[in-house]
This record gives C-alpha cells, structure tokens and sequence, in this order.
C-alpha cells in the first residue's frame, strides 16, 4: 500500500527563503510504500544553527535512527554531531557565543506501518514542544497530539536542545499510538499553523475542505493561501511547515 | 492596543541610555568598598550590549532588531561609546557587534554535563568605558536624549516604542529635571509613548533600596518621588520578565524607577528595561 505525502513549507513573511528554520521530512511532496516515517520540526528564532538542528532532528528520524524506547539519548547523540558541524567553523565572537548555549526546537514524528492484506495500519508519534499531528476521519477530528486546545500553546514550550547538559526530563517528550484507515487524512503542522487549525476547530468549524483544497488540489496555493491568514491576522508569522498524508 | 508593536528588522526599536558620569561615580557601592559605582555601571552596560547583541545573532550575522544611543554625561555631555563608535548618536546593533573598541578575555568555569567542571576562555568585548568627572548635568544630557528619540520616531514613526534607561547617583545640576523628562515622555510613536527609566543607584549604606514601586506612598524623599512621577509604568513582557526571572512580585502600574539600587538591583532594573516585548 502507498502514501502520497505532500509537503509545503514558507518562512515567515519579511524573512528570505534561506532564513526558514523549520524542517520537513521527507522535504519534498512524494509517495512512498509503507512503513513510512514523517516529520516536522521548528527550529527557535533566538537559537543560532537553529535552521540545522531542525533539519537534523527530521533527517534522522527519517532514516530511522531516532526511535521512542531511547529517544532522549539519541537526542543527546545528534546533538553531539551537531556542534562537530559547527565546530570548525570561523565565526564570530557573537555566534560563538550564542551557540554554546546549543540550539532548541520543537520536534514531532509519525512512523505508519500497514496491516497486511487490509486497508489499514497503526501509527506511532513522538512528540516534544508544539508541532502537532491531526488525524481526520470523515471530516471529524480524532487525534490531536501533544497539543489538543488552542490555551496550551505558549512562548515557552519544552524544546529539544542540541546542549546535552540542558536536554529536558523524559517526561517532555510524548508518545502516542492509534491506528489509521484508508480514508483518513493525516497532517503534521508546526506551531503557528497548529494554533490556526485548532482555533478553527474551536469556533466548531473543522477546516477539513479548506486543508484539502490547499494540499490535494493545491487551489489556492498553499503560500497564497498562507498570506490570506497573515494578511488577516488569523495566523501568527512564523515559519509554517505542513504535511499532508493520504493512502491509496 | 499600545506597547505591541512588533519588533523586527523592518521594524526596528530604539534603547537609549542616558550614563551619569560625574566625580561622585567615582565612589564605592556602600558594602563594596574596592568597586567604583562608574566600574560597575561600565561593566553592566558593556555585559548588556553583549546580551544585546547575542540576542540579535543568527549565523549569518545580527539582525538590526535595535539600535542604541549611549550618551554620558558629567564634564561633557554626548555620546559615550569608545572606540571606532565614538561619536556616534545612534547605533545599529550590528554595527555594535562588529566594532567593539577591543576584545578581552575571561575564564568562564561552567558545569562540563558529566559531573565535571569545563574551564573556557571566553571573549568580553567592551564598547565603554568608565568615566567620573564633573558636575550632573542631567537636564542638558536629557534634552539631547530627547533630540535623538525624536529623530529616531521621525524616521520610524510606527516603531516599537523607544526605551529610555537613565542612570544617575545624585542631582541634576542644571536645573530641575522634570520638564525635560516629561518632554521625552510626551514623545510617541503610533504604538505608544516613549519608555522612560530612571535607575537611581546608591551612596548610603543605610539606605533601603526600591524596586519598581507602583505608587510614591513610602518614597523617602522630593527627589525620589520626582523620579518616581516622571518615570513610565512597566510594559507587560517587562513584569513578565520581572516576576519570572527576577523573582519579583510587580503589578499593573510598576513604575520604570528603582532607588537606592545597589549592583544586583542595577543589572536586573538594566535587563528588565532591556525586554520590552518579545522579539518576533
């Protein structure tokens, strides 16, 4: 069985393209057979090489090698690759500085697997900070995880650190399990998008047709559609990184 | 709503500080007696540019969410900084992270994770240094600061407010000084009045210090409750900073002034004074 996975991302409005510091994996749209594993990741504004870090943390969960029983320690593992990458560097007496305190961001994972011979399959998600995975079945909602109400977003949520001696307790980061159907329509969001999408839900409109138009029929396009929300207010501006899966 | 105003590379904000430099800086912090209140100020601030700095770096260089006039006064009345910057009114932070007048270097001794401890060498660069000299003219040294903020709104008249930190000792000797700050305070921005703080350090021992009041009742003097009525009220992200990470307990209505301030209390009113909002 397949998966059709679309990606978009967009840095935040009045940055360039080179300044978006979230991750995506995998980066760009593709179908893949299952198992899969996806992921998002948003790297924090007032962390340097924070772009990197993301960027890393999504690659290896793809590839497999970030995983729930241990995660905290391999965590603690990239980090070290991390600051190897940097090391060399020359840099600034600013940079320097700043990147000793290591980067920060916020992290979630879905791994899908199928059930052989059904249209069907579990997932698994790990979750640390504020990027969230939705799951949609028949235009209702049935997994919002870590964050299920617009309330408990805040400035400060707890972020993967590259900086071992600061990593955060266990208990940060999150697991869940369920299972998924052939219809259903799964998303990981990163955070501005994530408030968006659960503010909707909780005026009692779940804004299931207008994330189909925008991934599936991409009309309006995703980044035209993004600077609507801006435009209004309806969204904060930030980076904002979507994934859409669906299975055929 | 006033005070929420992003700040950003397009939308830059402004922090003057305003440096008491006359001879009685050249006294000790009561209880320290080997630190000149002009040392400990010169450090303080030179710390607060770095953090400034390193608040604006990215890894391709810093952002120019802030620019910063530093204007001291004492025998001479004018921008303070040292080095290739002096002279300069306002500043862009990352001009101030690339030019400071020279770079020093400290141990810094920090938890190594694994139950050791890590010696690094760390850079200090200064950008000021410590002067005592003279009379206080503060009216003089206020009235310049108002020419520069109100260029600076003129120039970005949508801006974040610009924050105003004014640091002194003792008395103005030049007249009273309420005219001429409620002449800044009167200046605004579309997103709200001009910030004002006045930081007032101490020189007696005996003195209790005052941290951010929200009324005058209690205040040991005419000069004290002069700073404490030209001073602006805290914005919310400053007693957010204040209550979380200073463990204080302010309220709506603290007032931008501290008395009596001894080192600590300096830094802190320094950093307090230093986030106005968060940074977008």
């Amino acid at each position: 069985m397949k998966a059709c996975i679309t990606t978009f991302r967009s840095q935040k409005a009045g940055n360039s393209e080179s300044e978006y510091e979230d991750a995506a994996w995998p980066a760009h749209s593709c179908e893949q057979n299952l198992p899969l594993r996806i992921a998002a990741a948003d790297g924090a504004s007032d962390a340097v090489f924070s772009g990197l870090w993301a960027e890393m943390l999504v690659r290896s969960w793809g590839r497999g090698r970030l995983n729930a029983p241990d995660f905290s320690r391999r965590v603690g593992r990239l980090g070290r690759a991390w600051r190897r990458t940097i090391r060399d560097r020359q840099l600034p007496w600013y940079v320097e500085e700043k990147a000793r305190a290591g980067s920060y961001a916020a992290f979630i994972g879905l791994a899908l697997s199928h059930t052989p011979g059904s249209s069907s399959g579990s997932w698994s998600a790990v979750a640390c900070g504020d990027c969230c995975f939705f799951q949609l079945r028949e235009s209702a909602l049935i997994t919002a995880f870590p964050v299920s109400q617009t309330s408990d977003f805040s400035s400060t949520p707890p972020l993967l650190t590259s900086d071992s001696a600061r990593q955060v307790e266990g208990a940060a980061v999150l697991t869940a399990t369920g299972s998924w159907e052939e219809n259903d329509s799964l998303y990981l969001m990163t955070d501005a998008l994530a408030c968006w999408f659960l503010a909707s839900c909780e005026t009692g409109v779940i804004p299931w047709r207008l994330l189909t138009e925008v991934t599936l029929t991409q009309e309006p396009p995703f980044e035209q559609w993004l600077a609507k929300l801006r435009g209004r207010r309806e969204i904060r501006n930030d980076d904002c990184t979507l994934l859409n899966v669906t299975f055929e | 709503m006033p005070y929420s105003a992003e700040i950003s590379r397009s939308h830059p904000t402004l922090f003057v500080f305003l440096i008491d430099q006359s001879g009685s800086m050249a006294d000790a912090f009561p209880g320290q007696p080997n630190r000149k209140k002009a040392d400990a100020l010169a450090d303080a601030i030179n710390h607060l540019l770095q953090n400034l700095v390193i608040r604006c770096a990215k890894e391709e260089g810093v952002r120019d969410y802030f620019s910063v006039c530093v204007i001291g006064y004492g025998n001479r009345v004018g921008p303070a900084f040292s080095g290739p910057l002096a002279g300069r009114e306002f500043v862009p932070i990352s001009d101030i992270g690339n030019t400071p007048a020279r770079i020093e270097q400290r141990v810094k001794k920090s938890d190594d994770g694994a139950g050791g401890i890590l010696e690094q060498t760390i850079k200090l660069p200064i950008w000021f240094d410590p002067v005592a000299d003279g009379g206080t003219p503060m009216c003089n040294a206020l009235s310049q600061a108002q020419t520069v903020v109100q260029r600076w709104i003129a120039q970005h008249p949508d801006c974040f407010p610009p924050t105003v930190i004014h640091i002194t000792d003792g008395e103005s000797t030049d007249g009273d000084p309420t005219q001429a700050m409620q002449s800044i305070t009167n200046l605004s921005s579309s997103d709200g009045n001009v910030l004002l703080f006045n930081i007032h350090l101490s020189s007696d021992a005996s003195a209790t210090p005052i941290a951010f009041p929200d009324s005058a009742a209690g205040l040991p003097n005419q000069y004290a409750r002069m700073l404490f009525e030209c001073a602006t009220s805290l914005t919310y992200t400053m007693r957010m900073v204040a209550n979380t990470q200073h463990g204080m307990n302010l309220l709506d209505g603290a007032r931008c002034f501290v008395f009596n301030a001894e080192s600590v209390l300096m830094i802190q009113a320094l950093d307090i004074g230093t986030r106005p909002s968060d940074l977008r």
